[in-house]
């Protein structure tokens, strides 16, 4: 059993690699939830967009290191 | 008819340097390098912002540790053909260099030296502090075997940025410009003919994919022909390199930025030698990695691959001059590249600096984590360069130069290390190493099982 984790990351091969089971793609590395270049409403958006898919991944059931969605 | 010569030639002429001194006026005469202090400080001095400038000779053997390096450079004098060695920087023109004629010193280079200012290094962390002891255990990188002429400068204190490298960097220069200068009626020790063979014969073509970290932080870093942002690939020809295209900041501590470094990669001699021979070399592919975004780093790697497949590539030899993140696009390159049926080696130091630390125990038996911090199945011809494992514990210095403190800690900058006494680097700097050049991509320094 044990507690589902679910990583957003900018480089989900990386976090695949690791050994990560649910990894969800980030922006990039200066700011992986998130992108301050965009308006605030659409930053907003988009934030909300990555945390949704991030739990939408923690009851998805994988087998292996799974990229859970995608952009 | 015999068609125009369209190749590109450069003849380089070295000077060895085998003793520095002190005198007037400068001069170099079999082998001995005079050094005018007095001229060079006024040089240096000329702009505004260094208050202050010491000028010190340093020599292998020296009961010696530099401390605060920000960059080495090699002094080059562009004696026939077109551009300025180090083009691109310091108010030199950015035309197109490797042609012509170039003197050099070997074994030598002006070292700036200068700690980093509190605001600058609370902004970028890269900016860490190290070392080069000259003797000892701790003299294990290629930086403990040349003779300097070491700058030490202290700046005004408020300088952003990028004006801070500027001023570093143009106090460098400016000495080594003034050093090379004196080579410019002389006739070297030997000279040596570097052109790359036409190709269309039988031999296989063989790429250089030479990927260069580009730094997050804007306005600093490794730059092409100045050029520091990120940017897709470019094809250069090796003779640019070895007029200095590729030239350092004096900013981060991390040495595979380090001017000297790129004039001098062993990589270049290597392929020169082989290349005609054993295959054609079709020339250097830089690469910038360091990509904040997994797709920057796929369009990086895509297009590298396109530009070595165009070059009618056969076979790549890949290096890289920085750590972390970096791995991910050169890795996906490599993957790419094998895909497209060009053979690869990769040539690398072991571990990232999480994996594997500065003890001898660590280093051999490591965690349970690989060498590398990211890897492709499709990397399967990798050299090795060595590890990050000399003795743990440094003896103390007989005299410091480069300034009197270190902070080890970045997080700490309030904690301040008497420099010259004994360091014992396992407990002061964890996970990094501070002897500077010892993350040695290129394998110029003696940490390799082969040279044990």
């Amino acid at each position: 059993m044990g507690i589902p984790v679910a990583v957003i990351s900018a480089l989900p091969p990386l976090a695949m690699q690791a050994g990560a089971n649910r990894v969800v793609q980030g922006v990039k590395i200066e700011h992986v939830c998130g992108d301050p270049a965009l308006p605030p409403e659409a930053d907003r958006a988009l934030r909300r967009r990555i945390v949704e898919r991030a739990l939408k991944a923690l009851v998805t059931a994988v087998e292996r290191p799974t990229l859970v969605g995608t952009a | 008819m015999t068609p125009p010569d369209r190749s590109v030639a450069l003849e380089v002429g070295t000077f060895p340097v085998e003793r520095v001194t002190f005198g007037s006026p400068g001069r170099w005469s079999a082998g001995t390098l005079v050094v005018d202090p007095d001229r060079i400080t006024d040089l240096v001095l000329q702009d505004p912002r260094i208050r202050r400038v010491t000028v010190d000779l340093v020599q292998p053997g020296d009961d010696t540790r530099i401390i605060h390096p920000r960059d080495v450079i090699e002094p080059r004098l562009k004696v026939a053909g077109r551009g300025h060695v180090y083009p691109g920087i310091c108010g030199h023109p950015a035309d197109t260099v490797g042609q012509g004629v170039t003197f050099r010193y070997e074994g030598f280079g002006v070292m700036v030296c200068s700690e980093v200012l509190p605001h600058i290094r609370r902004a970028v962390s890269a900016a860490t502090d190290s070392l080069i002891d000259m003797r000892g255990p701790g003299a294990v990188a290629v930086y403990s075997t040349l003779r300097y002429v070491v700058l030490t400068l202290e700046t005004q204190p408020d300088l952003e940025l990028t004006a801070w490298n500027d001023a570093l960097r143009l106090a460098g220069h400016r000495a080594a410009n003034d050093l090379a200068a004196l080579l410019s009626s002389l006739e070297p020790i030997r000279r040596r003919s570097y052109r790359l063979s036409p190709g269309g014969g039988t031999l296989p073509r063989v790429v250089h994919v030479h990927t260069l970290n580009a730094s997050m932080v804007p306005g600093i870093g490794t730059g092409i022909y100045g050029f520091t942002p990120h940017a897709l690939p470019v094809l250069l020809h090796p003779n640019e390199i070895l007029d200095g295209a590729i030239t350092g900041d004096a900013v981060v501590g991390y040495p595979g930025k380090c001017t000297w470094l790129h004039v001098n990669n062993p990589v270049l001699e290597a392929l020169y030698a082989r290349q005609g021979q054993d295959f054609d070399w079709a020339g250097c592919i830089i690469a910038r990695t360091r990509w904040g975004a997994l797709q920057e780093k796929q369009l990086s790697a895509y297009q590298t691959v396109k530009l070595a497949r165009m070059q009618d590539a056969q076979g790549a030899l890949v290096t890289w001059n920085h750590g972390g993140n970096d791995l991910v696009e050169v890795m996906l390159t490599i993957q790419e590249l094998e895909r497209a049926g060009i053979k690869t080696v990769f040539l690398t130091i072991e571990s990232d600096i999480k994996v594997v630390r500065l003890s001898p125990e660590l280093a051999e038996t490591g965690s349970d984590e690989p060498p590398l911090l990211f890897s492709v199945a499709e990397a399967d011809a990798i050299v090795s360069t060595g590890t990050l494992a000399p003795a743990d514990a440094l003896p103390p210095a007989g005299r410091v130069v480069g300034g009197t403190e270190m902070t080890f800690d970045q997080e700490r900058p309030d904690v301040r290390t008497p420099a010259g006494g004994a360091l014992d680097l396992e407990a002061l700097s964890g996970a990094y190493s501070p002897i500077f050049g010892h993350f040695d991509n290129y394998g110029l320094g003696r940490q390799s099982y082969h040279d044990y």
